[in-house]
C-alpha cells in the first residue's frame, strides 16, 4: 500500500468520526435557542429544563466534536504538505477566518451555557445560547464554503468542464502563479463559489433534522419509561415539529443541489445516478448495484424519472459517465451506494417524522409503544444519512483534490509510507476509542433527567 | 534577502501575538494539568478541575488561531514543520483528541472512573506543552530541509539544546503559572497547594530561563543586540515581583505569572526576526518573511484579525469576568 492510499485512508477515517458530531453540535444549538426564548418570552420553566438537558447533551457531543476536529487542519500540513504550500495563501486563508471568527464564538460562550446558568442573567444566558448558535452555523458556513471551493473553483460551467482549465483573478477571484502558488484576490468569489449556499443549505437542513431525530428518540425514551412524561411530551412535540419540516424541504433543497452538482461538476452526477450511457427517458433509480467493468447498473426505479427531473420533460438527454473519460470518473460503485443510501434514509426518515408529528398532539402517546421503539431507534440513521451524503460528494470529486486543477497524487507529503501507516493505527485506534466513549455515555448524560 | 514589507512584519506579529496569548491563558489551565493527578487529597482535585473548565476551550482556541494563521499567512513554514516532525505531530494530535473528551468523561464518572482521566489530563497537558515548547524553538535553532523537502528529521535533529530548553522552560512557565492561578481561583488546602506549586516551579523557572537565555543567545550569536536584553531583564524584574507576592498575594501572582510569559516569548521572535523557520542545513534556505503569502491574503487576514482580537478580547475579558469567583469542590456544572 502506498503512502498516498494511506494518506486518504487516514483522513477519510478522521473525517468521517469528525462528521458524526457537528451535525448534532448544529440542531442541538437550535432546539437550545428555540427552548430558551421560549423561557425567555414566557418564563416557563418547562422550557429551561428542556434547555438544560439538552445543554447536558450538548456538553458531550461538543467536547467530542472540538477533539477531534481540531486534529484535522493538522493533516493538511502531515500528510498533504504540497497542497498546504500551493493553496495555502486560499484554503489557509478560509480556514484561518473560521478559526479566528466562527470557532472563537463557540468556545467561549460554550463555557457560559454550561456552568453560567446561575451567574449571568436570564438575558446575557440567552445571549450565550444564542451566541453559539451563530458561532456554529457561521463555522459550518466558512467550512463548507472551503469545502465546496475544492469542488466548483470555477465560475462558469464552460470553463468548468474544459480539460484544462485556467482560473481567472476577475472572474475567480483567484490565479496560479508561475511557482504553482494559489494567489487569491476576491475573497468573495472563491467564498461565495457556485456550489456554497445550496450546499450550505442542505448540510444545514440535514443537521437540524439530526439533532430533532436524536431529542425526539431521547424523548420517546422517556415516555416509554413513564418518566417526567409531561416535559418529555413537550420535547417530543418540538423534536417532531422540526423533524417533519426539515425532512420534508430536504428532498427540495437536494433537488437544487443535484442541479448544481449536473451543471458543474462533471461525472460526479451520473455516478451519483448510476448512468453509464447518455440517453433520453434516463431512469431515476431507487436501489440497487452498479458493475462498472459491464458499464451497468442492476437496479429498480422510475423509467425515465431522472430525465424529468433534470430536465422537466422524458425526452430530456441526460449526460452518463460516457461522456467522460474513464481517468476522470470517480469510484462509481461507492458514490452509487452512498448517495442512494441517503436517498433512501431521508424518506424513511421524513415518514418517522410526520407519523410523530402526527401522534405527538393526539392522547395517549406514551401508550404508543411501536412508534417511541421507532423513534429510538432512528437515532442513528440521520447520521448515517449524513455520512453518506459526504462520502458521495467527496468520494464523487475524486481524482481531483481541488477540481481539475490539483489532482489527489499530487497533493500528498512526501513523508515515508512507514510514517503514515503509524499514524493510520494510532489515530484509528484513538478515534474509534472515543466513538466508543462516546456511544457508552450518551445513555448515562441522558438518564440524568430532564432538568 | 529582499527587505519585508510591513503588511509582511504585521502578519508575523499577529502570529506571535496569539502564540503569546495561548501560552498565557492555556499556560495556567495546562499547568494545573500537570500537577492534577499528584494532588493527594481526594477532595481538593474536583476544586482544581472547576478553577479551568469552563474556561480552557476559549484558552487552547489560541493555538488554533496561531496554528492557522501560519498556515495561511506562511504555507512553507507550515508545510515543512508539519511533515518533517510527522511522528511528533501524530503524539500532539493524540494529546488533542484527549483532552476535551478527558473534562467531559470526568465529569460524568464516580471517584474511581475519574482517576485514569486525571492521569490523561497530565498526559494531554504535558504532551501538549513539550511539543509546542520544542516547536517553538525548533523554529529558531531549524529544521534539515531541501528545497523540495523530500526529508524527515531524524530524531536526532530535533534533539538539541534549544528545542529541549524551551520545552523545559515551558513547562516550568506553565506550572508556575498553573499554581499563581490556584491561587488567585481557590482557597484553603488548594490555595496553599498552589503557593507551593508556584514557589518550587519558581525556582526551577528562574534557573531554565538563564540557561535558555543563554542557548538562544549563543545559537544566534546575538550577544551584541539590544532588544534581547531589554526583555530578557524585563522578564527578570517581573520574576521577582512575582517573587515577592507570591507569598500573600491573592490575585496578583497570576497577573504577574502572566507577564513574565507575555515577556519571554517575544524574544524568539525578535531573534527570529526576519525569518520564521530556519533550515539548519543551510541558514540561507531558511523560510523568512519574503516568503510569506501574496500581498491580498495578508491584508484579507491582517483586516480581520485586528477587528477579531479586539473583539475575542472583550469576549474573553467579560468571560473571565463571570468566572473570577474562589471554586469550591460542589460547583454548578450541567
Amino acid at each position: 500500500m502506498d503512502g498516498i492510499f494511506l494518506s486518504r485512508l487516514q483522513s477519510g477515517i478522521s473525517l468521517m468520526v469528525h462528521f458524526v458530531f457537528p451535525g448534532l453540535t448544529l440542531g442541538m444549538a437550535l432546539f437550545i435557542l428555540i427552548a430558551e426564548s421560549v423561557f425567555l418570552k414566557t418564563g416557563r420553566a418547562l422550557y429551561r429544563d428542556i434547555s438544560a438537558m439538552t445543554v447536558r447533551i450538548l456538553a458531550l457531543v461538543f467536547a467530542f466534536g472540538v477533539a477531534t476536529g481540531l486534529v484535522l487542519p493538522f493533516a493538511f500540513g502531515t500528510n498533504w504538505a504540497e497542497f498546504s504550500k500551493a493553496t495555502g495563501p486560499l484554503f489557509g486563508a478560509c480556514l484561518a477566518v473560521e478559526g479566528i471568527t466562527a470557532f472563537t464564538l463557540e468556545a467561549v460562550f460554550i463555557g457560559v451555557l454550561l456552568f453560567g446558568r446561575n451567574r449571568v442573567s436570564r438575558r446575557a444566558y440567552w445571549m450565550s445560547a444564542l451566541l453559539v448558535f451563530v458561532g456554529s452555523h457561521l463555522s459550518a458556513l466558512i467550512i463548507i464554503a472551503t469545502n465546496s471551493w475544492l469542488q466548483t473553483p470555477f465560475h462558469d460551467p464552460a470553463v468548468a468542464a474544459l480539460a484544462q482549465p485556467v482560473p481567472d483573478a476577475v472572474r475567480d477571484g483567484f490565479t496560479i502563479d508561475a511557482q504553482g502558488r494559489y494567489v487569491l484576490s476576491d475573497f468573495r468569489k472563491v467564498f461565495f463559489n457556485p456550489s456554497t449556499l445550496i450546499r450550505f443549505l442542505h448540510t444545514m437542513t440535514a443537521s437540524w433534522l439530526t439533532g430533532a431525530t436524536f431529542m425526539l428518540g431521547v424523548a420517546a425514551w422517556f415516555l416509554a419509561r413513564q418518566r417526567e412524561t409531561d416535559r418529555a411530551r413537550v420535547m417530543f412535540r418540538m423534536a417532531s415539529t422540526i423533524a417533519l419540516v426539515t425532512a420534508l424541504s430536504q428532498p427540495l433543497i437536494g433537488h437544487f443541489h443535484i442541479m448544481e452538482v449536473l451543471k458543474w461538476q462533471g461525472p460526479k452526477s451520473p455516478a451519483m445516478e448510476g448512468l453509464f450511457e447518455t440517453r433520453s427517458h434516463a431512469p431515476l433509480y431507487a436501489a440497487g448495484w452498479v458493475d462498472v467493468r459491464e458499464r451497468k447498473t442492476y437496479a429498480i426505479g422510475l423509467p425515465g424519472g431522472l430525465s424529468l427531473l433534470e430536465g422537466g420533460s422524458l425526452e430530456t438527454r441526460v449526460e452518463g459517465l460516457d461522456a467522460f473519460p474513464e481517468s476522470e470518473w470517480p469510484n462509481v460503485a461507492v458514490v452509487f451506494q452512498a448517495f442512494h443510501g441517503m436517498v433512501m434514509l431521508g424518506v424513511a426518515l421524513a415518514a418517522l417524522a410526520g407519523l410523530a408529528a402526527w401522534f405527538a398532539w393526539r392522547p395517549r402517546l406514551e401508550t404508543r409503544t411501536w412508534l417511541l421503539r421507532a423513534c429510538m431507534a432512528a437515532v442513528p440513521l440521520p447520521v448515517v444519512a449524513n455520512e453518506c451524503g459526504w462520502l458521495a460528494a467527496e468520494i464523487g470529486r475524486q481524482p481531483w483534490t481541488v477540481w481539475k486543477l490539483m489532482r489527489t497524487a499530487d497533493a500528498a507529503s512526501a513523508v515515508p509510507a512507514g510514517y503514515v501507516a503509524f499514524s493510520v493505527v494510532v489515530l484509528t485506534l484513538v478515534m474509534v476509542g472515543l466513538l466508543a466513549l462516546f456511544v457508552r455515555f450518551v445513555p448515562r448524560v441522558v438518564a440524568k433527567g430532564i432538568h | 534577502m529582499p527587505e519585508p514589507t510591513g503588511l509582511q512584519i504585521y502578519g508575523f506579529l499577529l502570529i506571535g501575538i496569539a502564540a503569546t496569548v495561548f501560552a498565557v491563558l492555556d499556560g495556567f489551565a495546562l499547568g494545573i494539568g500537570m500537577m492534577l493527578p499528584f494532588c493527594r487529597r481526594a477532595e481538593d482535585r474536583p476544586v482544581m478541575v472547576h478553577a479551568i473548565w469552563p474556561l480552557w476551550e476559549g484558552n487552547q482556541l489560541w493555538a488554533l488561531i496561531a496554528g492557522g494563521a501560519l498556515f495561511a499567512l506562511f504555507p512553507g513554514a507550515f508545510a515543512v514543520l508539519l511533515s518533517l516532525l510527522y511522528p511528533v505531530v501524530v503524539l500532539l494530535m493524540v494529546a488533542l483528541l484527549l483532552r476535551p473528551v478527558a473534562f467531559e468523561i470526568w465529569h460524568h464518572s464516580d471517584a474511581a472512573g475519574r482517576r485514569p482521566w486525571e492521569w490523561a489530563f497530565l498526559f494531554t497537558s504535558v504532551t501538549i506543552t513539550t511539543v509546542f515548547g520544542a516547536v517553538y524553538g525548533l523554529t529558531l535553532s531549524g529544521l534539515p530541509f531541501t528545497a523540495d523537502d523530500r526529508y524527515s528529521a531524524s530524531l536526532k535533529s530535533v534533539l538539541n539544546p534549544v528545542p529541549l530548553l524551551t520545552a523545559a522552560l515551558f513547562l516550568s512557565a506553565f506550572l508556575m503559572h498553573g499554581g499563581a492561578y490556584l491561587v488567585a481561583r481557590a482557597a484553603g488546602a488548594v490555595q496553599a497547594t498552589g503557593r507551593r506549586v508556584l514557589g518550587r516551579a519558581w525556582m526551577v523557572f528562574a534557573i531554565t530561563f538563564a540557561c535558555w537565555f543563554a542557548a538562544v543567545m549563543g545559537a544566534r550569536q546575538a550577544w551584541a543586540r539590544p532588544l534581547p536584553w531589554v526583555l530578557a531583564a524585563a522578564s527578570a524584574g517581573l520574576l521577582l515581583a512575582l517573587r515577592r507576592s507570591a507569598g500573600r498575594g491573592e490575585r496578583a501572582p497570576v497577573f504577574l505569572s502572566g507577564l513574565v510569559i507575555a515577556s519571554v516569548f517575544p524574544i524568539v521572535g525578535v531573534l527570529q526576526f526576519p525569518v520564521v523557520l530556519a533550515n539548519s542545513r543551510d541558514f540561507a534556505g531558511s523560510i523568512t518573511l519574503a516568503d510569506a503569502s501574496p500581498a491580498y491574503t495578508l491584508r484579507l487576514l491582517a483586516g480581520i484579525a485586528t477587528v477579531m482580537l479586539l473583539i475575542v478580547g472583550a469576549f474573553t475579558i467579560f468571560v473571565y469576568r463571570i468566572f473570577r469567583h474562589k471554586v469550591a469542590a460542589e460547583e454548578h456544572a450541567y
